[in-house]
């Protein structure tokens, strides 16, 4: 079971799917089981329209970038892709 | 956060309810809109989840810890986009809704994605039960510019709306008081006039059930499969034979199904009250984008946006990415120092053998594999990732979909078989998934060679329009001609092939804004890092494959034996072969191939524009091909294959032809 800690967390960073617009908190699409790459998928799904684009919570290339902007002392942001 | 109630008129359609004790009180929504936080808000921690009868879907039950509805148990049901339900987690809610003793329906819905909270509420209403709307993320609506008039839509639904922020609980205290007192919703939809006299018919002879008689009717005429079964399962011989007929006999009357023809009675509802109960806040700025929104996708206007679009990607990513920026690196960094510099490194530690040859030879890991693709797809990638992530952000790529439909529907290609199709963009294995939402398996089978026939992933895309782009914009017009025109040929004679099966294309647009700099670098990075790590291991792999051939003299053979076809049938140099085997691994690497012999004088542009459209029609990646396998079985995917293959290379010896024969490009 998900605990209510950890559904809060999924619903606060939201993403916003390029195609629809719909904001979701975390991919929902109940066809990745079947996909053959479902394993080391790096893509998000919208759960609306089933658009797919890269999940920014798994790219440690934004995670670096993100580091580096903190070191420069830049605000921190939430990703709302 | 004070609830809005329009006090209930009665409702004609619908038993009336036994009270809330009696029954368990489902959560519906569509996904992600914060039910299972409403469920944990209501509910408390201690709940059950296994799995609904029949599937491997999960359902989590519990018990109201406070409050008015104390005591009664709670149904948390998977997200649904739509009924009749399009997966077994859509099937499970209906069957919730179907099966369970229910004495209220909580819908939790999105308040700032407002049109499609409000379509599924006409569903819901239905159904006849006693129904609360939860308009949740309230928070965010308003960040969003949206303004909910909850009073509106409770007097248009007849139904208690009460705006809610899940995460922080607010607005969530009223939900118990509000669920022990619901009534069913008075708003009743108008169908045609056949819809509403078939329904009558259906409900006079369908069980009893603990849902409205009308709205079972509605889901039965709609073809909803738990319907289908709960009927089947409880009404006698005589009336299933009747009630078959009578859903036949109006099919008969439509185009287009039954289900279609109730959710664009649902839509039009949902749109003429949208202006009216949820707008964004007006501002000088919003009237230009409100203009521009129109602009977009009018029949006569959209068509210049998107020619100016286009050619705005084709000067940043052709003439930018894959001209300057390719030059600067590819030829000055690469060319000039970093390849040089290598090369001699790695003959000085291992001497000139077999292994420095693998690294930094003609077919070297490094030579080639890694420097096409740090030093030519990463400059167009990132060029093509950063106008994506614009288009995306903006909202202009629902638009585009919308305008390319229009094209697709005067060709006479079903709506539905479009989406994909736009998915594919995204991932075209993904979108070889969403084939699933076609209603028949010619219609699967069709989108799923459309998809592997003649839709590159936005990567590879981006790659094939960016080298064309270097060699000029008219290369780039006539591969996009040729491309778009395979795709209509072939859908217009499958639709031919399949007439009197239309459905519209069903998709939602978000509003047209200013794209944000940090999602949109976002979107960029996180692309640039999924296709690097996706291509590298493959374009290593391809490079070693060669040097092998290479090494074996397997190269000059297959060059000798595909000589007929590159130098024969498509007019190219047999050298060309080699890249023709690196496209079968992606077509991007097999682009990237031709794009180099060209910079090297080996391609004149008509030779590159009908390799390029052959390497486009080509083989798709091979998870699609695995995805076919899985989806469709072994035949169809085979069979898939067995026509891409040849046809590619038909259309690009007729594209040969046509362009030896106006003298273009020689």
């Amino acid at each position: 079971m998900t605990s209510l800690a950890e559904q809060r967390r999924a619903a606060a960073g939201f993403t916003i799917c390029g195609l629809c617009g719909h904001s979701y908190g975390e991919s929902a699409h109940s066809g990745c089981k079947s996909c053959p790459l479902n394993d080391g998928c790096l893509m998000t799904c919208c759960p609306n329209c089933g658009y797919s684009a890269p999940d920014p919570v798994n790219s440690k290339l934004l995670a670096a970038a993100r580091r580096l902007r903190r070191l420069r002392g830049a605000p921190r942001e939430k990703a709302t892709t | 956060m004070s609830a809005t109630r329009t006090p209930s008129k009665g409702n004609c359609h619908s038993e009336p309810s036994d009270g809330v004790a009696a029954g368990g009180i489902a959560l519906v929504g569509n996904p992600n809109v914060g039910k299972s936080v409403m469920f944990g808000r209501l509910t408390g921690r201690y709940v059950t989840v296994s799995n609904f009868p029949g599937t491997t879907v999960d359902v989590s039950r519990g018990n109201a810890r406070e409050g008015a509805i104390a005591g009664s148990s709670i149904i948390d049901t998977p997200g649904v986009v739509s009924i009749p339900a399009r997966s077994e987690d859509e099937a499970v809610t209906t069957r919730v809704l179907l099966g369970e003793p229910l004495s209220a329906v909580l819908q939790v819905g999105d308040a700032k994605n407002l049109r499609r909270t409000l379509l599924l509420t006409t569903q819901l209403v239905e159904l006849g039960l006693p129904f609360v709307l939860a308009l949740n993320m309230h928070d965010e609506a308003r960040t969003a510019g949206v303004e909910v008039d909850e009073g509106r839509i409770s007097e248009l639904l007849g139904a208690a709306v009460q705006p809610t922020v899940a995460t922080r609980g607010e607005g969530v205290d009223a939900i118990p008081e509000l669920l022990r007192e619901a009534e069913p919703a008075t708003l009743k939809i108008d169908y045609p006039d056949e819809v509403e006299r078939a329904a009558q018919a259906c409900e006079s002879l369908l069980p009893p059930t603990g849902i409205a008689a009308r709205g079972l009717a509605l889901l039965w005429l709609a073809g909803d499969q738990s319907a289908e079964v709960w009927v089947s399962e409880h009404a006698d011989t005589d009336a299933l034979t009747h009630l078959r007929a009578t859903r036949d006999k109006l099919q008969v009357g439509f185009d287009r199904p039954i289900s279609t023809v109730l959710q664009d009675a649902r839509l039009a509802w949902v749109d003429s009250v949208s202006p009216q109960v949820g707008s964004p806040k007006e501002t000088k700025g919003s009237r230009l984008l409100a203009l521009l929104t129109r602009g977009t996708t009018h029949p006569v206007f959209g068509l210049p946006i998107l020619a100016a679009v286009l050619y705005a990607m084709y000067w940043f990513v052709g003439v930018f990415g894959a001209g300057i920026l390719v030059g600067l690196i590819e030829e000055d960094l690469f060319g000039k120092i970093i390849n040089p510099w290598v090369t001699t490194q790695v003959e000085a530690l291992l001497g000139v053998n077999v292994v420095s040859e693998l690294l930094v030879g003609d077919y070297g890991l490094w030579t080639m594999g890694m420097t096409y693709a740090l030093a030519l797809i990463l400059p167009i990638v990132t060029t093509f990732f950063i106008a994506f992530s614009l288009l995306e952000d903006s909202g202009y790529l629902s638009r585009m979909a919308v305008v390319s439909n229009r094209m697709f529907k005067m060709m006479g290609l079903n709506g539905k078989a479009v989406l994909p199709m736009v998915l594919g963009l995204g991932c075209v294995t993904m979108a070889t998934l969403t084939t699933r939402i076609l209603d028949t398996k010619r219609e699967r089978a069709l989108a799923i060679l459309l998809l592997a026939l003649a839709v590159p992933c936005s990567a590879q895309l981006g790659v094939i329009l960016g080298m064309l782009g270097a060699v000029s914009f008219t290369a780039g017009l006539i591969w996009l001609s040729v491309v778009l025109l395979v795709l209509f040929a072939v859908g217009a004679i499958a639709a031919k092939l399949m007439p009197g099966e239309r459905s519209t294309l069903m998709i939602e647009m978000p509003p047209l804004r200013k794209p944000k700099l940090s999602n949109v670098a976002t979107k960029t990075l996180t692309r640039l890092e999924w296709y690097l790590r996706e291509v590298i291991p493959l374009f290593l792999l391809g490079t070693a494959i060669l040097f092998v051939l290479n090494l074996t003299g397997g190269l000059a053979w297959l060059i000798e034996v595909l000589a007929p076809v590159t130098t024969g049938w498509l007019g190219l140099p047999a050298a060309a072969s080699g890249a023709f085997v690196l496209g079968f691994l992606r077509r991007d690497f097999g682009a990237t191939g031709l794009f180099v012999m060209h910079s090297a004088g080996q391609l004149n542009a008509e030779q590159v524009v009908v390799a390029m459209v052959t390497i486009t029609l080509f083989i798709p990646c091979v998870a699609s091909v695995m995805m076919i396998a899985r989806e469709r079985g072994a035949k169809i995917a085979t069979a898939t294959v067995a026509f891409v293959f040849p046809f590619a290379f038909l259309v690009g010896g007729v594209l040969h032809r046509v362009l030896t024969a106006v003298g273009w490009g020689a």
